[in-house]
């Protein structure tokens, strides 16, 4: 009788033992995701970038002077924008250069077109530039233009005059400036 | 005397059933910023991203005795993963890159190992990923991720990938 207790008990422990080995054993090791903010930005164009906005002399004596009113490069503004949720961004543009007295830059970013996805910026519609930076295009999360032309903001840009400045302060001269545009928070 | 031949039966046989492989992981992945390129402004993150062989996996006899009884014990590996935060619109895949060594001492020996050479989804089920004979050290992993995109913002998530193994 105490044989077979004991005998019992080895048969017990040898099926648990068995049992054991089909249960497998496991390792794990972490895989870890970082996916930074970014912002970036950049003008693309067919051809030249340059855009002259130039002012007509009157046919007539005694009527005024017209500038080149609108003007369409075909640039356009094209940036990805990775940043956290509830953060915006803008772009703003800044002239670089001295602007004749009484002349008058502004610029009109249309809403975007093309590839583009995601929480893309909303036109600011015409702003006039200054050497201080204007908010052209705001509320951008993240998103991504499309690159290339076709794709992203078209620019605009349109010259006017401040009659009472222009006519006391200019001079018949070319003048050049230089337009900066920047991917910005928006705080 | 019967009992004897009894018991010299059964522990014979747990003996030669007693291989018990393990399974053991150098190595942890991270996909940062360096990994998530934009060539050009206006553009989305690359299709997919992958990472380096920086995991290695080994599988090893938990004994000196189960190595020397039946060094050609099969096994295979399974692959699932534990989310801790996770993006569910991000794909991850998983594949070894090269066989790694059979022996530990000299790396001379070929390791005796079949399958997970192409991409599989790792997901929370636990699937097929390779299976071999006897040992294999120093196996490497490559993972790689896609269905990441700019319009799903800056964010840190991560996972912890479990290989199981077992008898085969």
């Amino acid at each position: 009788m105490k044989h077979k207790g004991a005998f019992l008990v080895i048969i017990m422990l040898f099926s648990l033992t068995r049992f054991s080995l089909g249960i497998g054993e496991n390792t794990e090791h972490k895989a870890s995701v970082v996916i930074p903010d970014v912002a970036l930005l950049s003008l693309q164009h067919d051809g030249n970038s340059n855009i002259e906005l130039m002012g007509t002399s009157s046919s007539v004596a005694g009527s005024k002077i017209e500038m080149g009113g609108e003007a369409t490069a075909d640039i356009w503004l094209n940036y990805s924008s990775v940043c956290h949720k509830n953060q915006k961004r803008k772009v703003t543009a800044t002239v670089v250069g001295e602007v004749p007295e009484g002349v008058i830059i502004k610029v009109k970013a249309d809403n975007s077109v093309g590839t583009g996805k995601g929480e893309l910026g909303k036109t600011n519609g015409t702003v006039v530039l200054s050497s201080n930076p204007s908010d052209v295009i705001s509320g951008i999360g993240s998103c991504y233009t499309g690159s290339g032309v076709h794709n992203g903001h078209l620019l605009s840009y349109q010259l006017e005059i401040d009659e009472d400045m222009f006519y006391q302060a200019s001079e018949n001269k070319l003048a050049s400036v230089h337009v900066v545009y920047t991917l910005t928070d928006d705080n | 005397m019967k009992v004897a031949w009894v018991l010299i039966f059964l522990f014979g046989g747990l003996l030669a059933n007693a291989q018990y492989m393990e399974v053991s992981v150098d190595g942890m992945v991270t996909f940062d910023g360096v990994d998530f390129i934009i060539n050009e402004a206006g553009e989305d993150y690359s299709p997919s991203v992958e990472s380096e062989s920086s995991v290695y996996v080994s599988i090893d006899f938990q004994s000196f005795w189960d190595a020397l009884f039946n060094p050609n014990r099969k096994w295979k590996i399974e692959v699932a993963k534990e989310d801790l935060t996770w993006n569910n619109h991000v794909k991850l895949e998983i594949k070894r890159t090269e066989d790694g060594y059979g022996d530990w001492s000299n790396n001379k020996r070929k390791t005796r190992i079949k399958g997970g050479d192409n991409y599989q989804v790792v997901d929370r089920v636990s699937r097929d990923f390779f299976s071999g004979k006897g040992s294999a050290y120093f196996v490497p992993l490559q993972l790689k991720l896609s269905g990441i995109s700019v319009t799903q913002g800056a964010q840190d998530f991560e996972t912890n990938v479990i290989l199981t193994i077992y008898d085969d």
